[in-house]
């Protein structure tokens, strides 16, 4: 919790805290609600969930200099497009689709991040039970509509949009009445 | 146009002052309620759609096969609506975990944007 000390330390210092307490009320609460999540699911599974594509297939990225190579070698406007059209996985119902993600500004080592973060994944979850690879085949498909797709940010916006206003409103409420 | 919410949650932590990687963060955010959302479905499931998931399921190799075969057992709707339900739900949550954490002033800051964010909707439009 943050101190708000008076005099001495002034503002800043009160700006520092503040910014310190809530990345760690962050950091904290999204462990809690994750470790919720993954409760009943396999030690494999519950790792891969939290590392998602993003992160995993960046680390290989990384880690494989050949492959960056190749990436950055297609970086070429038109090459890009072809080259992500025969190594992205094809998401369900063409939600990932190469042209697209190039109109919209993907990079060619975010979507070779992607692609080898989904190989990987496949991978490392070869033994995992049907449930698990259910929610995480699920739901990254559908983070990945999310992040492509305007018609799939939808329920997440609309969600945020309705938390807003009912945690907006009870707000002012409690602090007109204190 | 529907807004991306990952532009939302990057402008909320930013009132807060949030030290880490924000859009990391706010992917992992939205990552969480599609999990929720989906372990929720999936474990509603009647047994025998079990049986027949946990056959094909198997079978499948990429991401594109694994989804075409959830998209049989869970409809789209009800997808969206439980989504809609675990966000609201995390989201509120999130930020009743922060706030004891934040002055009058930054407090201030977010109220008011929260407000701007729940007039979204109507509007259609929100400025980042």
């Amino acid at each position: 919790m943050e101190s708000h000390g008076s005099g001495d330390h002034g503002g800043h210092h009160q700006e520092h805290e503040h910014g310190h307490d809530a990345t760690a009320a962050s950091e904290n609460w999204k462990n809690k609600a994750q470790g919720r999540g993954y409760s009943g699911l396999g030690r494999v599974v519950r790792t891969v969930l939290g590392e998602g594509f993003w992160h995993l297939g960046a680390r290989s990225l990384s880690a494989v200099p050949k492959v960056k190579g190749v990436i950055n070698a297609e970086v070429a406007a038109d090459p890009l497009a072809s080259w992500a059209a025969e190594h992205i996985p094809s998401f369900a119902s063409g939600i990932v689709d190469a042209t697209t993600a190039v109109q919209l500004g993907y990079t060619a080592t975010g979507l070779g991040s992607l692609a080898l973060g989904a190989g990987i994944a496949a991978s490392r979850l070869k033994d995992a039970s049907w449930l698990e690879k259910s929610i995480f085949w699920g739901s990254k498909a559908a983070v990945a509509a999310a992040h492509l797709f305007n018609p799939a940010w939808l329920p997440v916006t609309t969600a945020i949009s309705a938390g807003s206003t009912w945690l907006a409103l009870r707000n002012r409420h409690a602090h007109a009445t204190s | 146009m529907t807004q991306d919410p990952t532009a939302i949650l990057i402008r909320i932590l930013d009132i807060i002052g949030y030290r880490k990687d924000k859009l990391t963060f706010a992917r992992e955010f939205i990552e969480i309620c599609m999990q929720d959302s989906f372990k929720e479905m999936l474990e509603r499931l009647p047994k025998e759609d079990v049986s027949v998931l946990e056959g094909k399921i198997k079978e499948a190799k990429d991401l594109e096969e694994f989804s075409g075969i959830l998209k049989h057992f869970i409809p789209p709707q009800l997808l969206e609506r439980t989504i809609e339900r675990n966000t609201v739900r995390l989201f509120e949550e999130y930020i009743e975990a922060i706030l004891p954490t934040l002055d009058e002033k930054t407090k201030e800051r977010l109220m008011i944007y929260l407000e701007e964010v729940g007039r979204m909707t109507s509007s259609g439009s929100i400025r980042m």
